[in-house]
């Protein structure tokens, strides 16, 4: 190994030389991610005229945007309301048979501890179950190109740990050759070799944290420049009483799925922006608290493919 | 005779950014769309990303208000350049501009002024629509537009002077009923006569639409819904000729849009009566 010139670089140069290997393998991995999901070959399905609110919340925020919506629409009806330090709770509003579905009825179940709103997103068998619920709808967009296809999960591991092992093979063999000359600086190597190595799974992170695929980031985009005008609109009527508010509530469900609740900040709703942005980081279409390291799996939701 | 080779559109609206959700919210009911050229010449990105969007949800033609056809001194190369670029991104059947002039010694003078009605008007016309053709391939229609008063010097009448214009220019007409309405009550009615001298076998699209009066004239304000006596020239022009596309305008005092829809339901269903539309 001694015999490799790039090797035997004094500690500037090599260093410079190693910058230049670690942005290489960014690119290249931002190259391989982005091509793994071609979807945008074909331009986005019209818009609905009927936008379905589940749909755009799987679509833009996985299960997370689809509990957000699911809460907003059981305390629009009175089946559930916001206590004190972000806590939701069930109201005394007994639901008649046949008036919630599936996915409401379990969210309400969900809803009787009184959990703080962010455990809702940590909730398991809550999710397991509303990720069955969500099967059609999920077989629908993926016909449609619209979810993120597995090529795009594939091709991130492949960059994760292609990247991986170059930024690392070659930080050890420059590390083994200096050990071996009996000199010992290569502290700051190692920080820069990690600090890549951070760098590089952040990039997959952000390349692939969304749900949507790039036509399905083109549909909602279309979607919002639709209807979005409509938000401004919708916006001015909560809190009044009368028929706007009651129209409201149809296009209500349908604005939470597209924008999670920041837009309800400033208005008399805003308790659910600010109970649902306490503890999980964003009120709006990225992830909640659940997303840890699962988070990339294909999802803002953590949920599996 | 048709004026021009391109496929029936049916019952469109006039585009208006403040109903763009109720538009596609209701977009099974609109036939097509006519989009201001003028809106997106210098074109925001925001307003580019509307036009495609509008592009691919509906059919459009675009409808042009600064081209000033009738300037005796040739219309702007610079202002003709961006509206065949718009042209071009959008890819309409045909393309409208008003039987007017807008600027004067290259000036915008701010509205559409009437051209007086004589043959060396058309003659400015027919040059300014042959340089426009060497730039734009796509079909130019030409609207009558409301006078609000006589240029004096006329050497005949407004159904004279849009039938040899058109005829030497070789345009299609952009036949606009609330306007023909509003000149015929302001400056009097022609002879009964008269209905058959206007130059209906080159009609290829109508706009009709509302307006009011101000000071015992009628203006062309396009701020209420199509009166009555506009619905019966509309009627009897759909009878008469086979026109291709029907535009509702509406600016000003835009009511909900349900209301709109009516209208342009009500303009269908002549057409649909009359053989125009499908
Ligand atoms: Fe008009």
């Amino acid at each position: 190994m001694q015999n490799i010139p790039l090797l035997n670089l004094p500690g500037p140069e090599f260093l410079n030389f190693f910058g230049l290997v670690v942005i290489i393998v960014l690119a290249a991995a931002y190259l391989c991610i982005r091509l793994a999901d071609r979807t945008d070959r074909r331009p986005p399905p019209p818009v609905p005229q009927n936008p379905d609110a589940m749909e755009v919340a799987f679509l833009q925020g996985g299960v997370n945007q689809v509990i957000r919506t699911l809460i907003y629409d059981l305390a629009q009806r009175g089946f559930v309301g916001l206590a004190a330090e972000d806590h939701v709770v069930p109201t005394e509003k007994q639901p008649q048979p046949g008036e919630l579905n599936a996915m409401e009825t379990r969210l309400l179940e969900a809803v009787q501890t009184k959990p703080k709103a962010h455990k809702l997103f940590e909730d398991l068998s809550l999710r397991r179950r509303l990720l069955e619920l969500l099967a059609p709808l999920r077989a629908k967009l993926a016909a449609e190109e619209l979810i993120k296809p597995q090529s795009v999960k594939i091709w991130r591991r492949r960059a994760q740990i292609g990247g991986t092992l170059i930024i690392v093979g070659l930080a050890l063999a420059k590390i083994y050759v200096e050990w071996e000359k009996g000199s010992a600086n290569v502290a700051y190597l190692v920080f820069l070799a990690a600090a890549s190595v951070a760098v590089l799974f952040a990039l997959a992170y952000v390349l692939t944290r969304t749900h949507a695929s790039r036509r399905g980031h083109a549909y909602l985009e279309a979607m919002r420049l639709a209807y979005g005008g409509r938000l401004k609109e919708a916006i001015g009527h909560i809190g009044s009483p009368g028929p706007e508010a009651r129209a409201f509530g149809g296009a209500a469900l349908f604005l939470i799925g597209l924008y999670g609740f920041s837009p309800l900040k400033g208005t008399t709703e805003a308790m659910f922006a600010e109970a649902f942005s306490r503890g999980s980081g964003s009120a709006g279409a990225d992830c909640g608290t659940s997303c840890g390291g699962s988070c990339g799996d294909g999802g803002a939701s953590g949920d599996g493919d | 005779m048709t004026a021009i080779d391109a496929p029936a559109l049916g019952s469109g609206i006039g585009y208006r950014p403040q109903f763009r959700a109720d538009l596609f919210a209701y977009r099974d009911q609109i036939d097509f769309v006519e989009i201001i050229a003028d809106h997106y010449l210098d074109a925001s990105k925001e307003k580019l990303d509307e036009l495609e969007l509008l592009k691919s949800h509906f059919p459009l033609v675009a409808h042009g208000l600064d081209l000033s056809i009738g300037s005796a001194d040739g219309v702007d190369p610079r202002y003709l350049d961006k509206v065949a670029a718009l042209i071009e991104r959008i890819d309409p059947p045909w393309w409208s501009e008003h039987l007017c002039f807008t600027r004067a010694g290259g000036v915008s003078i701010g509205h559409l002024a009437s051209l007086p009605y004589t043959q060396e008007a058309i003659d400015v016309v027919a040059r300014n629509v042959e340089f426009v053709r060497r730039r734009i391939k796509t079909p130019l229609i030409l609207e009558n537009i409301t006078c609000v008063v006589r240029i004096p010097g006329g050497e005949m009448d407004e159904p004279e002077f849009l039938s040899r214009t058109l005829e030497a220019t070789d345009c299609g007409w952009l036949c606009d009923v609330a306007n023909m309405h509003v000149n015929a009550m302001n400056f009097g009615m022609g002879a009964e006569g008269e209905f058959e001298r206007w130059p209906w076998d080159r009609l290829v699209q109508m706009h009709y639409a509302g307006g009011r009066e101000r000071n015992g004239v009628l203006i062309d304000s396009h701020d209420a819904t199509t009166s009555e006596a506009v619905w019966m020239l509309y009627d009897r022009v759909v009878a008469r000729a086979p026109v291709k596309a029907v535009v509702l305008e509406r600016d000003e005092k835009i009511p909900p849009f349900n209301e709109l829809i009516d209208e342009v339901a009500r303009a269908r269903t002549t057409m649909v009566e009359n053989g125009r539309w499908r």
